[in-house]
């Protein structure tokens, strides 16, 4: 800050140089649409080589004053145009050099100017390496997460939504960079690097305020962010005034209201194994009718799933799933003077979700963004934004305790102590109704975000520019729980309830990260030069405190002092961090063009003795269109490029210190043994590339990146003797390698029809190549081990044929057969897989060699110690994505429609697992079966498997995802005409749809489930669909 | 002028310091040179200690329930696993998701260890803590926890390592492992230690720390010795090595162990038993709702035939029974329908019936409360009544049966309301407890283990199974002891081994826990 100050006093104390110059002339002119002829607002126009331009205003006027004596060329911007040069503006001193400019209209993202990993603003045509970019205009649909704007849009994005509103997102950038640490990218917004401290960070942004994002997927681009850009990094842009043409304020309203609904379901079983009698009612082993709570299951050799219930079944998953709304309001007010911009946005959103009842967010923002020029050489800029938002937390087994409800349990009938919803509608009483505990339990979680950034930037010579910025992020978090004595809890079912619980958990979480630095531009001949020194620094704090308190002494007293059983926890973290870089570009004739750059990091995350680490970029490209020789008049640009680059991934606050950890009262125990030698992974980029343009309408980018991560991260097991359980070591390499393709065409551009499709695709491949420990799993299925892919999963094996059997079974293969699944059963000698029933054979077993064998039921694979053998069961890496964007523009309508997919890739579905333990999935029902084919529950229960993982339960998550339409109708200009004395000056309905319908085998809630790496479907929120109509009125 | 701008730059970040200090939690050389850290180190160390010493879910589910002492039908704790019914291996695989059965042990015990060592090593550099009886107090305790640890691991794992503050850990790139008799061994020196220490020294230990239960250097030398019975008896894997146990010695460590109960007071969030806990859980089903006395703990009590009948159908086609007993731990006398004084009736099952109706047991318990009971007041860990029985035991082995028919009538009687037993058992008569599995009245042996395991369940999670080997009444093919985990060979690139199953090493052979010790009436 004190840097911003210093610069701007030095501003004023040097004269300006314009003042000196002498014998300048004026450019002026109109640009229009080279289509419709219509005047073009907020055309960036300005003389090349120089930092004189220009907007143009309503009617399409530019004027660029005291403009140097001389032959310039000017240099056109504006979103949805082509860029245009128009070479040989000669001004005379004193005299007025007229140039109208026809735009063609464009949306070619590789055209667009590029603001990320670059130092000054540059024309995509002229970088070297990849920034994936979506504009406003190309999300018509604005996300439910603002990060997930990108999703289908960019190449090389992956992208796993989590379900409940207010929720952050799974974000990942080609392939994965870290075993153990984050995979998601640095996200900055407005310059503001965004916490990554705390869980969620993401939802506190507003989808409506973006202008643009621009996606830098790799090190090979990202270096200049150093030790923080591994895995990429994610620009955002507000909207801002300066995008007006000069006038009077604008004012937008939106309003945008709907329904959430759940997209795909889970299928319970219909049916029990219980005995029953002729009617239907349960008995037990003498025939006498029995209540529910004690009846009895049938016979082992024929408990099948067949039996229907006495009473009134019900579908679970409609009951406990509800439509809720979805509305979002919204004004903008903005301005351009000229000198000065300024645009305030104000939104708010109510979302419900999909949980009957429970689970909604609120979220109020608001945003302001300035810009001022009180100088010509002096820009100040100014953005600000504030966020509140309120969400009602489900608790931890909502989902798990919905799966294990039996079919016969009426979860909306009222419970005797009032509560809407029975607390346990299952007299065996294995989980309670989720709505009850939903209905009795306050959980929640209240969050303010506030964000703020300043930068000055100061030219006092053409050719040099200071600039320095400052900007601030402070997170609040508090969760509240409250759970009032005498509300039925797990533990506590009877009449008296429970004793009640209150926690308060408060947590904050501020950075403050500022820079400064020294920009030159420069031309010399036919090379245009650009240099950059800059020095950053970061400071940021998280600190955590944690009430708990039990057994309250008054009902309905929400204070901690309530609880005659307190607990406290708190938690304080700081990160120290600076950075210098210097930068060097140049272009021969914007032909030949080179770039490098150089960054030194410290942090206080590395180890005292690593405490600085070097990364740097070099990359060049080769414009050969602009060749005199180029043959190909229809390809205006033919760019193969080269980048190489190094960035890092940091380790996590306590990686480093050698910790003992305090339990209660003091207690003290061991955890990690120290690293003073602890450094960041460091990934290294390699990326090269084609991009090309045919007749300007038609733009394809094509990229091979290769990355090689070392050091990573990995927290190595010790011996127990030594006390410490493990040791954060840098011990282990990951490799990705990754295809994009991005195609963007201008199908049809006609004045009353336009048709812009955009298709992108990427295959991405990882692998660990080097890992310093001993294999391990994680999450479930997730296994980490030299030689294996992130994604792959881990697990169990029941085998298939004979040549699978142990050894020593391998002589009475005569005795296996492979049942109707494919799956290789114990049959013993004369007897078929379908004669369980028929010869009382289910339930019996037999012992050979080191293995017991239960008649017809799966087997699992062993090893040769006579271990269940773990194995390669499935790879969550999906084959390739692809991604379709359509924009029609038809008269007032413009139509939009978004489908992408995902080819191959499996997903472990543990939400249906846990649903075979008690047979409440339908795959348990035997009714309808052949009778010689049905299996009792006890086979699905050894599938089951008591949780651990199988191949049995991996499923293929392919799927094509209708994932954003919208249909918007400009009200016509007639109609506005009429009401213009209301000051409206245009309008506009829309229907919008987000994740309207997915095809796909997998046979959970959706297949976008679980994390990037780890796809594990694990009673999640499901994702859900949102219809919704909307209006925008202008004035 | 503008000279100076790339020099304010270059300021920026050059005027930042980047070393920061964790405020969370203190650094080995903060720990170590405190006095009170240096104390605090052996005064919480009991507690890390008691989760894995029988009164946490692990390893205490898993030998329960393979020790047929409760039934459960959760996998949570490996317990599923390790009790299926027949037998097999434990799977060693770090990647077992059940690892826990012995990796929890394995690091806990280790982990009560090893700052206990560095407190000692400080002690013996010569920090002191307050003055000399404050010092010992930490030394006493310290070479306590050493022995307990030592011991437990030397009672779960074929051989484990022997750490104590003599060794320079810093220096060891290969440790060594010791068979389990030699850790047995080293901890019974530890506890010897331990006892010299505090038999020349003079302090109490508070009730809110240390080992939760006020005692001063006497108690916990009386402590000391009833552990070193617990280890000298226990460790034996084999009825054979049972047999073999120095039973002379067992009685005298008896004798000069505990003469009340050693029951830690619990604290919420710092010391409670979650065994317990989750034996009495009652959440709003059926009470016992996560495990259950077994039909085979509480069956030789039955005066109908129906545990007779039980065991004579085949495993899968069992179900849960209701008994009539006089033993008024089981249900109130003459009313099998009201709840006796550690368990009751409840004719509810839980569970799925696909994986065992066998499992069912229509008995809940109620002994230590339920709800939530287990967060304050004692906690029986280690009670007199199993020291008593552990000496009758020794003088039954010792011929000396007659000595042991009053400490084996001391529980039976007063909590039971049973008829004495004598020297030829319970009285033979309608409603003899315990009978044999053929339904005949059983011998003072079945009188003393059905005694040893009615007493003991609930009280901590591991005995039962310690029992079970060395009295050869584990089902066939469980394996025996646990093998050092998979995660800690792969760590000392070791291969991987196990226990149990068919033909397996370490595997129990067929039950025959009706044969007698030495020669007793009814005694097959």
């Amino acid at each position: 800050m004190a840097l911003a100050f210093a610069l701007l006093a030095l501003a004023a104390l040097t004269p300006s140089s314009r003042a000196q110059e002498a014998a300048t002339g004026r450019i002026t002119g109109v640009v229009t649409d080279s289509g419709t002829g219509q005047p073009l607002s907020a055309v960036s126009v300005a003389v090349a080589g120089t930092r004189l331009g220009g907007l143009t205003d309503a009617q399409g006027r530019y004027s660029i004053e005291r403009v140097p004596v001389g032959t310039h060329t000017l240099q056109t911007r504006r979103i949805g145009y082509s860029p245009r040069n128009i070479p040989g503006v000669n001004v005379t001193a004193n005299g007025t050099a007229t140039v109208n400019i026809a735009l063609m209209a464009s949306a070619l993202t590789l055209e667009a100017v590029v603001t990320t990993g670059v130092v000054d603003p540059t024309s995509g045509t002229r970088v070297p390496f990849t920034v994936g970019r979506v504009d406003a205009a190309d999300a018509p649909v604005p996300a439910s997460n603002a990060i997930e704007t990108i999703q289908g849009k960019v190449a090389g994005v992956t992208v796993v939504p989590s379900g409940q509103p207010g929720s952050g997102t799974n974000i990942m950038l080609r392939s994965p960079t870290s075993i153990n640490k984050s995979n998601t990218p640095l996200i900055i917004v407005d310059g503001v690097i965004q916490s990554d401290a705390f869980g969620g960070a993401s939802a506190d942004l507003e989808s409506l305020d973006i202008e643009s994002i621009e996606v830098v997927k790799g090190a090979a681009a990202a270096s200049l962010y150093g030790s923080r850009a591994s895995a990429g990094v994610i620009s955002i842009k507000t909207k801002r005034g300066s995008s007006l043409p000069e006038g009077p304020p604008r004012v937008t309203l939106r309003s945008e209201y709907g329904d959430n609904s759940l997209g795909g379901k889970i299928n319970w079983a219909k049916y029990h194994y219980y005995m029953t009698n002729a009617s239907g009612q349960y008995i037990d082993e003498d025939g006498n009718a029995v209540d529910r709570s004690d009846r009895v299951a049938d016979s082992v050799f024929k408990r099948f799933q067949d039996n229907p219930y006495p009473d009134p079944i019900y579908d679970q998953v409609d009951r406990f799933f509800d439509p809720g709304q979805y509305f979002k309001n919204s004004i903008t007010i903005a301005q351009n003077t000229g000198k000065t911009n300024w645009l305030m946005a104000a939104a708010t959103r109510k979302d419900d979700g999909v949980v009957l009842n429970s689970g909604a967010y609120d979220q109020t923002n608001f945003r302001i963004n300035l810009d001022t020029r009180p100088r010509d050489d002096l820009r100040l800029s100014f953005s600000g934004y504030h966020n509140i938002s309120k969400r009602q937390e489900l608790y931890g087994d909502t989902f798990f305790d919905l799966i294990n409800q039996a079919p016969d349990v009426n979860l909306l009938v009222p419970d005797p102590d009032g509560t809407p919803y029975i607390f346990q509608g299952d007299p065996e009483g294995r989980e309670e109704n989720p709505l009850y505990v939903l209905a009795t339990e306050d959980n929640e979680r209240k969050r303010t975000r506030t964000q703020g950034s300043i930068g000055a930037y100061y030219t006092p010579l053409d050719w040099l520019t200071f600039d320095a910025d400052v900007s601030y992020d402070r997170s609040d978090r508090r969760v509240n729980f409250f759970l009032d004595q005498g509300i039925k809890t797990e533990g506590f079912g009877g009449p008296g309830g429970g004793p009640g619980e209150i926690s308060e958990t408060a947590a904050t979480t501020d950075a403050l990260n500022a820079s400064a630095s020294a920009n030159l531009i420069g031309r010399a001949g036919p090379f245009t030069v650009r240099s950059t020194l800059r020095a950053l620094v970061e400071r940021s704090n998280n600190q955590v405190t944690d009430a708990t308190g039990s057994i309250l002494a008054t009902p309905g007293v929400r204070s901690l002092d309530n609880a005659t059983e307190r607990q406290l926890s708190s938690e304080y973290e700081t990160v120290r961090s600076t950075g210098y870089f210097v930068t060097l570009g140049a272009d021969y004739l914007g032909k030949y063009i080179f770039d490098g750059l150089v960054r030194r990091d410290g942090s206080s995350l590395f180890g005292p003795e690593e405490r600085w680490n070097t990364y740097y970029r070099a990359s060049a490209s080769w414009r050969m269109a602009e060749e005199s020789w180029w043959p190909f008049a229809a390809i205006t640009e033919f760019k193969p490029r080269y980048s190489r680059g190094t960035a890092g991934g940091r380790p996590s606050f306590a990686d480093q210190f050698e910790t003992f950890s305090f339990t209660s009262a003091g207690g003290v125990v061991k955890e990690t043994l120290g690293n003073r030698f602890l450094k960041p992974e460091l990934a290294t980029e390699t990326e090269i590339g084609l991009d090309l343009i045919v007749k300007d309408r038609y733009s394809l980018q094509i990229t091979r990146a290769n990355t090689v991560v070392e050091d990573q991260l990995v927290q190595v097991p010790l011996a127990a003797l030594f006390g410490y359980t493990s040791q954060w070591q840098n011990a282990g390499t990951v490799e990705g390698n990754t295809w994009e393709a991005t195609l963007q065409a201008d199908v049809l551009r006609r004045p009353n029809l336009s048709w812009r499709v955009g298709l992108v695709f990427d295959r991405s491949r990882n692998k660990i190549t080097e890992f310093d420990r001993s294999c391990y799993t994680t999450n479930t299925i997730a296994f980490r081990c030299a030689g294996e892919t992130l994604g792959a999963m881990y697990g169990f094996h029941f085998i298939n044929g004979t040549s699978e059997l142990p050894a020593d079974a391998q002589g009475h293969a005569s005795e296996f057969q492979r049942n109707d699944e494919g799956l290789l059963v114990w049959v013993g000698d004369g007897n078929s897989y379908t004669e369980g029933e028929s010869k009382k054979l289910w339930g019996t077993g037999t012992t050979i060699g080191s293995q017991n064998y239960q008649w017809g039921m799966p087997i699992r694979q062993v090893d040769a110690e006579g271990n269940a053998a773990v194995v390669r069961i499935g790879d969550g890496n999906p084959d390739f994505h692809w991604g379709i964007s359509n924009q029609v523009t038809w008269k007032n309508f413009d139509f939009y429609a978004l489908v992408d997919a995902n080819v191959g890739g499996e997903v472990y579905n543990q939400t249906n697992q846990r649903m075979y333990q008690y047979g409440r999935s339908a795959d348990v029902d035997q009714a309808g079966k052949r009778e010689e084919l049905k299996k009792p529950v006890d086979y699905y229960v050894n599938l089951y498997a008591a949780n651990d993982p199988t191949d049995y339960f991996v499923e293929d998550a392919s799927f094509v995802k209708l994932r954003e339409v919208s249909v918007r109708y400009r009200v016509a200009s007639s109609v506005i005409d009429k009401i213009a004395r209301l000051g409206v000056k245009g309008a506009s309905l829309s229907l919008i749809g987000r994740n309207l319908f997915t095809s796909t085998p997998y046979g959970g809630y959706d297949p976008e489930v679980g994390g990037t790496i780890v796809r594990l479907d694990s009673f999640d929120y499901p994702r859900y669909r949102t219809i919704t109509g909307s209006i925008e009125i202008n004035f | 002028m503008k000279k100076l701008i790339p020099l304010l730059v270059l300021l920026l970040g050059a005027c930042q310091e980047l070393a920061v200090t964790n405020p969370n939690e203190p650094d080995r050389e903060r720990a170590t040179k405190e006095a009170t850290s240096v104390e605090s180190f052996v005064s919480s160390a009991f507690r890390t200690w008691f989760e894995v010493g029988g009164h946490n879910d692990y390893p205490s589910w898993a030998f329960s329930t393979m020790a047929h002492e409760i039934t459960s039908s959760f996998a949570d704790f490996g317990q599923f696993e390790t009790s299926a019914e027949p037998r097999s291996a434990w799977n060693n695989s770090p990647v077992n998701a059940r690892n826990n059965v012995a990796e929890t042990p394995w690091y806990g015990l280790y982990g009560a260890i090893s700052p206990v060592n560095d407190a000692l090593i400080a002690i013996d550099s010569g920090l002191v803590i307050g003055d000399e009886d404050r010092t010992a107090r930490a030394r006493a305790v310290g070479k306590f926890i050493q022995g307990i640890s030592h011991g437990y691991l030397g009672m779960y794992f074929d051989q484990a390592f022997i750490v104590d503050e003599h060794l320079a850990v810093d220096t060891i790139s290969a440790p060594v492992f010791h068979p389990y008799p030699e850790v047995e061994e080293a901890a019974l020196a530890e506890l010897d230690s331990s006892i010299a220490i505090a038999e020349r020294s003079d302090f109490t230990l508070p009730i809110d720390s240390w080992l939760f239960q006020e005692m001063d250097q006497d108690g916990l030398a009386r402590l000391a010795n009833s552990f070193a019975a617990r280890i000298l008896a226990y460790t034996p894997r084999t009825r054979a090595e049972r047999a073999a146990v120095d039973w002379e010695e067992v009685i005298r460590r008896v004798d000069a162990g505990i003469t009340s109960d050693f029951a830690p007071v619990a604290q919420p969030d710092i010391l409670w038993d979650d065994w317990k806990r989750l034996l009495a859980r009652k959440r709003s089903g059926p009470p016992s709702d996560f495990g259950r006395p077994s039909n085979w703990l509480i069956g030789p009590a039955d005066s109908t035939d129906a545990y007779v009948t039980w065991l004579a159908t085949p495993l899968n086609d069992r179900h849960a029974f209701k008994i009539e007993t006089t033993d008024q731990r089981i249900h109130a006398t003459g009313d099998p329908d009201a709840p006796g004084k550690y368990m009751g009736f409840y004719q509810a099952n839980i569970g799925s019936a696909a994986r065992g109706t066998w499992r069912y047991s229509w008995y809940y318990y109620h002994r230590f409360g339920t709800g939530d009971s287990w967060e304050t007041g004692a906690l029986p860990s280690l009670t007199v009544s199993e020291m008593h029985l552990l000496k009758a035991e020794a003088l039954i082995r010792l011929g000396r049966p007659e000595e042991a028919v009053p400490l084996i009538n001391e529980t039976r009687v007063a909590n039971g309301g049973l008829p004495p037993v004598t020297i030829d058992g319970p009285p033979d008569e309608q409603g003899c407890v315990p009978r044999k599995m053929n339904g005949d009245c059983g011998s003072l042996w079945d009188a003393l283990r059905y005694e040893k395991r009615i007493e003991g369940a609930g009280v901590s999670g591991i005995t039962a199974f310690m029992d079970a080997r060395g009295w050869q009444s584990l089902p066939a093919n469980t394996f025996i002891q646990l093998p050092v985990p998979g995660r800690e060979l792969g760590t000392l690139q070791l291969p991987l081994y196990t226990f149990g199953g068919p033909g397996g090493n370490g595997s129990a052979p067929e039950p025959d826990e009706e044969a007698c010790p030495t020669a007793l009436e009814r005694c097959p």
